[in-house]
């Protein structure tokens, strides 16, 4: 059915684009983490231009990042050659390309939830949790990460979505490889340049779609922990 | 037993203790010093430099917000504590006994009221067996009958030798009726520590100098106003 709807081209890259969300999402999670800890409770003077370089995707056309991530994988590059080195495959237009890329494109989608979320965290919990004998691993796993649930889910719900809809980047480092590289927003692009209306209605209303509710959840999300925490 | 804090332009406090006392009562005006000085016997203020006859032993600490962990209910704040507990601690129930809150074992902690989440905050201190335990005004939002008795519940604790109470307290009445000794703290320097009815007494006597002192200037002060009203 689903075949039919949106044709099977437009279904691989549907699941190449869930794959790659879902790993990018969870590599994510385990990156923003520590990074958001270690920012909420690092004091610094250089802090600011850390935070602004973190940022920089935000604001930076996605275009400008994907061609300096383009550099930074060809095989000239330090960081290409040694992927080629240890893999014996190209960084650049390759799906493990399009992880990293999608990876550094949304960090900060990940990363402010988590950093807004730690930084508003009450420091008495971790005082008592010392007091109570708490090493300072075990007060993050026991009582930071549950008590951080809100940032934690909307900052996984931001970085899958944005992922889902990157296009700028992922035609700079990835191409429009079907299978490979070619993920829905390329799919689109392409069936736009075909004059596939039909076929671009549907995709592009499932992505609408899936944006919205996404969204909503994460407000709804949002809104039921705050009025339990206000309870 | 002598306890020295000191933190750099908040407290210089030296503490000087008789080795008997067990329940230690400190008291003195808002912003005196008295919670940072707790903070820093506890171990969580950084910069603190502190000397405590304490240094191998358990100390805990109760806020005057009692900071239950609000993701799990009374029973897993109380399970939590259990996990790092000591060997001479209390059980779980004698503690919830001894504060008075066996009924609320099983409540979610958004539905405690302040005296309650306090009551449950001394008994998650208790469960992990401290051999100090500090209270920061931790019993300020129970009602006087039952703190009496948790303050009696302690202070049995104290004379058994099981535990050291400092307690924090605005409340002259419950220090002069469990404290072993009192300190008067002010600016961050101890300013007056001793048997408790010496304290007291210095205490109350220079409140009467106040008392006195503040009838002569408001006297003069309303004076002048009426004065202003008439040459208006």
């Amino acid at each position: 059915m689903l075949t039919e709807f949106f044709g099977a081209s437009t279904l691989e890259a549907i699941l190449l684009t869930l794959k790659l969300a879902f790993i990018t999402s969870g590599l994510l999670l385990l990156i923003a983490l520590p990074l958001a800890w270690f920012l909420a409770k690092w004091q610094s003077k250089a802090k600011p231009l850390v935070m602004s370089i973190l940022a920089l995707p935000l604001v930076l056309p996605p275009t400008v990042l994907g061609f300096y991530l383009l550099i930074a994988f060809s095989p000239q590059s330090a960081l290409g050659q040694g992927w080629q080195n240890l893999t014996g495959s190209n960084l650049a237009f390759s799906f493990e390309g399009l992880v990293l890329g999608s990876v550094i494109y949304s960090l900060p989608f990940a990363l402010q939830p988590l950093y807004s979320g730690f930084s508003q965290l009450d420091n008495r919990y971790l005082d008592v949790a010392k007091t109570l004998g708490f090493s300072a691993f075990e007060a993050f796993i026991k009582i930071v990460l549950p008590l951080s649930k809100a940032p934690i889910v909307v900052a996984l719900g931001l970085s899958f979505a944005h992922t889902i809809g990157e296009f700028g980047v992922v035609l700079m480092i990835g191409g429009n490889i079907p299978g490979a590289t070619q993920v829905l927003s390329i799919a689109l692009y392409e069936q736009v340049e075909a004059l596939e209306y039909n076929s671009a209605h549907n995709l592009a209303l499932a992505l609408l779609i899936f944006s919205f509710v996404m969204l909503a959840a994460l407000y709804r999300f949002n809104g039921v922990t705050r009025s339990d925490e206000a309870r | 037993m002598q306890i020295s804090a000191l933190l750099p332009n908040r407290i210089n406090a030296q503490i000087s203790l008789q080795p008997q006392s067990r329940f230690i009562g400190i008291t003195g005006p808002s912003g005196a010093g008295k919670s940072s000085l707790f903070r820093a016997l506890a171990g969580v203020e950084k910069s603190a430099s502190v000397q405590t006859p304490w240094t191998s032993q358990k100390v805990g600490i109760v806020f005057q917000q009692p900071m239950l962990f609000p993701h799990t209910d009374v029973r897993g704040n109380l399970a939590l504590a259990q996990r790092h507990t000591s060997p001479n601690a209390m059980s779980i129930d004698a503690c919830l006994r001894g504060c008075y809150c066996e009924h609320l074992i099983d409540k979610p902690v958004q539905a405690l009221s302040g005296g309650e989440a306090q009551r449950v905050a001394i008994a998650r201190a208790l469960v992990n067996g401290p051999d100090v335990l500090l209270l920061d005004e931790s019993l300020s939002a129970i009602d006087i009958f039952t703190r009496r008795k948790i303050y009696q519940f302690l202070n049995n604790l104290c004379v058994s030798g099981k535990l050291t109470c400092l307690v924090i307290s605005h409340d002259l009445d419950d220090l002069a009726l469990f404290s072993d000794e009192l300190v008067f703290i002010d600016q961050g320097r101890t300013e007056l520590c001793g048997k408790t009815r010496d304290v007291l007494t210095q205490v109350f006597e220079s409140w009467d100098c106040l008392s006195e002192c503040s009838q002569t200037h408001g006297g003069s002060h309303a004076q002048r106003l009426n004065l202003g009203r008439l040459e208006a």
